[in-house]
């Protein structure tokens, strides 16, 4: 499963096995409130009819909890195949963000390593090796452990789910609906470096919020996104690479950084 | 153990659209020559999108939503501990839904 265990030195992006480990370790937090989530999905997928080889099969093969929810939506039998695809393709659009923005850390791998790796990678394992690279990490190691470590909480909470078959209590009495925003926001604010990370953010968060209004479906991740991106694009201050991206690794002082 | 061949088609597709967009992104960046700038604007990607899926959720959430993302970043920034943090906020979620 894992690309290989080889370190690349032409960069100081480099991929090592405790990096992996480091990576597991970092996306525990994560890793818990995908498990939720996984189980809640488990037993939704089985109430609108799929048997459990299918169930298993859909998060091993396609894996994105928020694309798989949304087709459930539609799984009603004769299969509307083309709006279940439809509907995953949208929705996972935003899959092409996380991949650009992860190119400059993981191009130092070669390909036959990366595309596999790519497989894995989701939201939360994302967010939290990406955040992680914020504060100065650079082992590949680290990216596959928090995504594969996320897949691994993933897919037992799912067959567990399944098994289970109901008997869960409503996730939404005790917040646990809640979950993955506050863990998202706790993530945000971990990578919190400079002052002028609110200029990005903002525009961010204004432009996701109005495309949330005026527009249909996920479509206001994608907005958010490449208005974040551009942003820091237009406007911000280009980082030479030979230097660190950050100062005070602890980030507990981070405002006064780059202002 | 058993997979109805429609399902399997509609998952095999899922599959294929959803590894598109994970490798795409990725792909399309290696087409493309890098300034230092396409750099730095990727690093704020992944902020960006985390605000993206934050404040919807937020806002659809209405005062509880508001408060939880509130105690968690302020959890965050006292203990640095996202299980903290989270745990902190879903608290506060359930907590300000009984009383709204």
């Amino acid at each position: 499963m894992s690309p290989g265990i080889e370190t690349q030195s032409h960069s100081r992006d480099v991929f090592t096995v405790d990096g992996v480990r480091r990576g597991m370790r970092a996306a525990i937090p994560m890793g818990i409130g995908v498990a939720v989530y996984g189980l809640v999905f488990g037993l939704l997928a089985r109430q609108v009819g799929l048997t459990f080889a299918e169930n298993l099969l859909m998060n091993v093969v396609v894996f994105a909890g928020a694309a798989q929810t949304a087709s459930l939506d539609f799984w009603t039998y004769p299969l509307p195949i083309l709006s279940i695809v439809a509907t995953t393709l949208l929705i996972n659009l935003r899959l092409i963000l996380l991949g650009a923005a992860a190119r400059p850390w993981l191009r130092a791998l070669p390909d036959r390593q990366v595309y596999p790796m790519l497989h894995v990678m989701a939201d939360e394992g994302w967010a939290v090796a990406m955040n992680a690279r914020r504060r100065g990490e650079r082992d590949i190691g680290f990216f596959l452990g928090a995504n594969l470590f996320v897949g691994l909480c993933w897919l037992p909470s799912i067959a567990a789910g399944h098994l289970i078959g109901g008997g869960v209590g409503d996730p939404a009495a005790v917040g646990l609906d809640f979950a993955f925003t506050t863990i998202f926001a706790a993530t945000l604010f971990n990578g919190y470096r400079s002052r002028f990370d609110l200029v990005p953010w903002g525009a961010a968060g204004a432009a996701a919020l109005l495309a949330w209004q005026l527009l249909p479906g996920t479509w206001y991740v994608l907005v958010g996104g490449i208005t974040g991106f551009v942003t820091g694009f237009a406007f911000g201050k280009p980082v030479p690479a030979s230097e660190p991206m950050l100062d005070g690794a602890d980030g507990a002082d981070g405002a006064d950084g780059a202002t | 153990m058993t997979i109805d061949p429609n399902a399997l088609l509609a998952i095999v597709l899922m599959a294929v659209v959803t590894y598109a967009c994970r490798a795409g992104g990725y792909w399309l960046m290696g087409r493309v020559t890098m300034s230092p700038r396409v750099e730095t604007g990727l690093t704020y990607l992944p902020g960006a999108v985390l605000i993206s899926l934050v404040a919807p959720a937020m806002a659809e959430e209405g005062i509880p939503g508001v408060c939880a993302v509130a105690v968690t970043a302020i959890a965050m920034r006292r203990t640095n501990n996202l299980l903290v943090a989270m745990v902190a906020g879903i608290g506060t979620v359930w907590l300000v839904r009984q009383v709204v």
